[in-house]
């Protein structure tokens, strides 16, 4: 069997290092930014173009302003604003965690492999999310942001 | 999937080798190391990008551990390449749809509506 593996090297010689550092920056600075001004009244956070044209809640609408509000420890208003993203979060983090190591300390963190059955049914979820939080009726008005 | 050992064709979810007792699924998250599916970068873009083409991006993300998990590592390694491009597709499009709504917000702020 043959096997084709996409380069490590030409991936780390292309500056993952300088990468993972000026994502930990920007990172943190977006976390200030996030922290210090809520997207729930201010004009400098674009809207969801998705809403912006069609009028309808995307799966990612409200996912700043949760994420504004878990930065000040209220899960709960979180939660309500956009539960798939909290619910995503701890994946992400990992990921991103594991990004920022590999590039700084040039070792890779253990992978997550999630099987494919997974992954589709995630998929699946994000649809019906995306579907249900638009009912305007009680109780999947309660998914809208 | 088949067998990197010996190539008796197994199960898709078969923990060793019927035939030789190679551990296979431990294989399959070795060879995940190689091939990213970039699940991560197409959840980002979903959901704080705002856009569908996140979309096709968890689906080849799936497709990716699927292939794998098959052995099939050519295909695996296409399909890869598809899913990397559209998170970046959704997050230029993303930032460019940011990047000229503050333009607009900036010109207002200019000239004072």
């Amino acid at each position: 069997m043959s096997e084709i593996y996409i380069s490590r090297t030409d991936y780390e010689e292309s500056g993952q290092r300088i990468k993972s550092i000026a994502f930990f920056v920007l990172g943190i600075g977006a976390v200030v930014f996030l922290f210090a001004l809520n997207p729930e009244n201010s004009n400098l956070y674009p809207p969801c173009p998705f809403h912006a044209v069609t009028g309808l809640y995307c799966p990612g609408c409200g996912s700043l302003r949760a994420l504004h509000q878990l930065l000040h420890g209220h899960l709960t208003t979180a939660f309500g604003l956009n539960p798939l993203m909290v619910l995503s979060l701890p994946f992400l983090g990992y990921n991103l965690l594991s990004f920022i190591v590999s590039g700084i300390k040039g070792r890779q963190l253990p992978i997550v492999f999630v099987p494919a059955k997974g992954i589709w049914s995630f998929l699946a979820a994000v649809l019906l999310f995306w579907v249900l939080r638009n009912i305007a009726v009680y109780p999947f008005s309660l998914l809208a942001p | 999937m088949f067998c990197t050992k010996c190539g008796t064709q197994n199960d898709d979810n078969a923990f060793k080798c019927i035939k030789c007792g190679n551990v296979l699924q431990q294989v399959a998250a070795q060879k995940a190391v190689e091939v990213p599916n970039y699940l991560a970068q197409a959840i980002l873009v979903t959901i704080f990008c705002c856009l569908p083409f996140g979309i096709p991006a968890i689906v080849f993300a799936a497709q990716v551990n699927g292939k794998i998990a098959a052995g099939d590592y050519n295909g695996a390694v296409e399909t890869s390449k598809k899913a990397k491009m559209w998170s970046w597709v959704s997050f230029w499009v993303g930032l460019g749809f940011g990047l000229i709504y503050i333009f607009f917000i900036a010109l207002g702020a200019m000239f004072g509506r």
